[in-house]
Formats: structure tokens, sequence, C-alpha cells
């Protein structure tokens, strides 16, 4: 089975033919937002950091800088810098080498001005549009797809519907060769049994339970100090209102989404899997945090589920909306692509959910945009701190 | 009195989901189980199909989700007020 996508100098497949305006630093944020204004077909991927941060928090931020550069779904793309930044236009131009794909870079200090700054990037812009406009999409097979699946603004019906229709998709992309990415581990907790369970070996089994007890270890820590005892709870006031009581519950709905194959290994944040399968990712934070490593480990496409219903979205890549009940869907129309409800209601099996999540996301590989995508939501892209 | 869905996820499990609003003295039913709402409980939240003790494992999706922190009566909800998990504290 195939998608039509864009095959990639460096041999990647990607399935947008973006030019991304990168700041280096969040003092270029302006300007690269002033150039992405400009010119149809760019993206722009602002930030908060880049600079006043040192050790594994400041690698964190360059390889995640990195790995969106790199990411096939993006043709070419400008490095905007201030020039005196600590995550240097310099390094971050040489992280980028190795896709092979046209890369320019704008340093605000060295052009003189905001004006003129901009001016060179909507000049460079134009040129690398243009370019990478010829580039025409071909069959390529679903084994070179990776889909990342995650969840958010969960309810009770998220892990009665929407997860598990999720986690048939999930085994079709992996029976068809293809990669998924699930994570979200502090959402684990109280399910890492089960998941150990289906290791692919015992080093997984172990590898699963470490990354599992090493984020309830930071978690104890973090949430022990009587100061702020009002801001430990781990599950969101949306989450109780949609009658989740407990972590474990969440934990126990959440899982379906990585369906029933076998876990092949445990990645770090922002690392690409070593082979093809379902890989745990191990990594922090909110939506934005885990669907960034993910895209960052080469997901091209992105299934989240929102029982209560999220309009986010990625800068380039396609974000499939499922909900888990009809009530959510008829009041967010326009940020739903699917409703798994009919599963609760017995209009709908949780198979053929699967299929038809598997043949959309067949159909945004191929260049059909979701409704986040096409209302430019962006607000996924985040880079999380240490 | 009217009869309200609800969906247990494994037969282990001692709570249900509600798949509508319900209110006290509604029936509801999951196959051939049948339960009556001691009090208004919403659509997505749980109801406690046996009487348990204070300190009794509470499961759904056949597995622990928590332990109640009250004695909880057949048929009333169940949510923050009267179980709580140990993990992620």
């Amino acid at each position: 089975m195939e998608f039509y996508g864009y095959r990639r100098l460096d041999g990647q497949a990607g399935v947008r033919n973006y030019i991304g305006i990168i700041p280096s630093v969040f003092c270029a944020n302006r300007v690269a937002e002033m150039i992405s204004q400009q010119v149809a077909g760019t993206v722009c991927l602002t930030h908060p950091v880049g600079c006043s941060q040192v050790g594994a928090d400041l690698e964190r931020t360059a390889q995640t800088l990195i790995a969106m550069g790199n990411h096939p779904n993006l043709a070419g793309v400008i490095v905007v810098g201030l020039g005196c930044e600590r995550f240097t236009v310099k390094e971050f131009v040489e992280g980028l080498q190795k896709s092979r794909k046209p890369v320019a870079q704008v340093i605000i200090q060295e052009e003189g001005d905001t004006l003129r700054a901009v001016e060179k990037g909507v000049r460079l812009a134009h040129r690398m549009v243009e370019e990478a406009s010829t580039i025409q999409r071909q069959p390529i097979d679903i084994s070179e797809l990776s889909v990342g699946v995650k969840c958010g603004g969960t309810d009770a019906t998220s892990g009665i519907s929407a997860n598990p229709a999720v986690g048939a998709m999930s085994d079709l992309v992996v029976d068809h060769g293809g990669t998924v990415l699930f994570s979200e581990v502090t959402e684990l907790l109280g399910a890492e049994d089960i998941l150990a369970a289906r290791a692919a070996n015992s080093k997984v089994a172990e590898d699963i339970l470490d990354t599992i007890r090493r984020m309830e270890d930071k978690l104890r820590v973090a949430g022990t100090d009587p100061k702020y005892q009002n801001r430990s709870a781990l599950i969101s006031t949306g989450n109780f209102d949609g009658g989740v009581s407990t972590v474990a519950e969440k934990a126990l709905g959440n899982i379906y989404k990585s369906g029933s194959r076998p876990i092949c290994g445990v990645v770090e944040y922002c690392e690409t899997p070593g082979g093809r399968g379902l890989y745990l990712m191990d990594s922090p934070g909110h939506d934005g945090e885990v669907v960034t490593g993910m895209v960052g480990g080469g997901a091209q496409v992105i299934v989240f589920t929102s029982g209560r219903g999220t309009p986010t979205g990625f800068p380039f890549v396609p974000v499939i909306k499922v909900t888990g009940n009809s009530r959510t869907y008829e009041k967010m129309r326009e940020n739903i692509d699917y409703n798994a409800g009919g599963i609760i209601d017995g209009s709908n099996t949780i198979l053929a959910a699967g299929e038809d999540l598997f043949r959309m996301v067949l159909e945004a590989a191929g260049g059909k945009t979701p409704h986040a995508e096409a209302m430019r939501h962006a607000e996924l892209f985040c880079i999380s701190r240490l | 009195m009217s009869r309200k869905k609800m969906l247990i996820m494994d037969p282990r499990d001692n709570v249900g989901v509600l798949l509508e609003d319900a209110g006290p003295g509604d029936l509801c039913f999951c196959g051939n189980l049948e339960c009556t709402a001691k009090e208004s409980i919403a659509f997505g939240h749980k109801i406690s199909l046996a009487d348990l003790q204070s300190g009794a494992t509470v499961l759904k999706y056949g597995h622990k989700i928590g332990y109640a922190t009250a004695p909880i009566s057949k048929g009333t909800w169940v949510h923050r007020h009267n179980i709580e998990s140990e993990r992620g504290r």
C-alpha cells in the first residue's frame, strides 16, 4: 500500500512541502514571523528559548530545533538568528547539513535592523518556495510512514471509544510495516505492567518499567512540597469534570491508543526509532511538548484524540482530531475530523473506526488538510525544558 | 424512573460508566446487568456496581484505578470524593 509523498535528498519521505522559517533564539521570533507572513508556502516556528540556558536544557533546545529543521515535511529552512545567542546560527545550520535540503540564514545584527533582516529573509524564502514548488509527490510505501498518537482534553469517552479506535488504526499502521510512536509517560502510571507484558523482549520490558518509574519518582519530588499542594494534581479539571477520577484510570484509557502489537523499544525525546513498529517515547509534559518530541522523532502525521475537544495543530505536520463522543463533535465541528462516538451508541465498531482513521491518515499523508492545518493552528510546536 | 445505558469495560469491574445522564431511581443497564442509580450521575461518570468498603480496590478496564476512601454503596456516584489513587503523587 502506498501514499503520495515527497522523496527528500537524504532518502526520507515527507508528507508536506513547506519552507520552515525557524528562529535560533526567541529574540528573532518577530523577524521570522514577518518573513513567513510575506511568503505563502512557509511556516514559522516561534519559541521562547535559545539563550541563557546551560547543559542538558540547552542541548534539548538545540536537538529539538535541529530535528525540526531536518524533518522531511520541510523542503527547506531559513534559520533566523539575532547574532549573540548561545544556540548559534552556525551550529543550527551545521546540524541541518545531513538532511541535504536547502538551508539559508539571516542574522539580524549582521543585516542591520528588523526591516533589513526581513527583506533578506523574504527574498531567500521566495526563492526557496519557488524551488520547492517544482518537487512532485510520488508513490511511497506505507512502511515509510510514522504516526504519532496523542490524547488531550481527555474525558471518560476517550478511553471507551476514541482511544480504542486509534489503537485499531495503530495496529493497521504497524501491520503495514509502518511506525507508531506513543508517549505521555506521566499518563502511563498504573498501566506499566500491561505495557511491559507487550514488550518485544525482556530488555524493552525493563526499559518501559524504568521509564515510568523515573517519571513517577520525579513527580513525587515535585509534588511533596507542602507549598505546592494545590498544584500537585496530575490530571486537569476538565478530566475530572469528564468523569476521570484518577491518573491510573486515565492511564488505562490512554494506552488503548497504542493498539495491541508488540512494543519494539523505548526512544528518547526527539529520537527517531532505529526500526519500524510500535515505540514508546520517553517524553515529559503537555500536548505540545509531547507532539514536538514525536515530530522530532520522525512522525509525519499525528492522530490526536480529545473527548472534550481541543483545536490545536502543528506548523508543518497534519494533526487529525478524533473525539469519542457526538456531543463534542457537534459542538466543535470545525475542529474535529472524526467522531468515534458511534462506538458508544452501537452504530460503529472499534475495528471499522480504526479502518476509517487509517484511511484518513493516508489521505492526510497524501495532502488532504485536517481542520487544524486548514486553520493554521500551530500551538503544538513547543520545546520542552529540563 | 427510566432506563439508562451504561458500559462495563471488563467483567471484573466493580464500576460502570454511564452513557447518559442518570438520576435517582433510574435503572442503569449493560447487557443483562442492571443497577439502580441512587443519586444523579453524569454522562461519562462512574456508578458503583457493588457495596464497597473503605479501602476496597476500585476496578475499571479490569485493573485498579484506585481505592475507596469511604464506604461506597451500590448505585452511587464514584469519583474524587470517594476514591483516590496512590499513583503519581
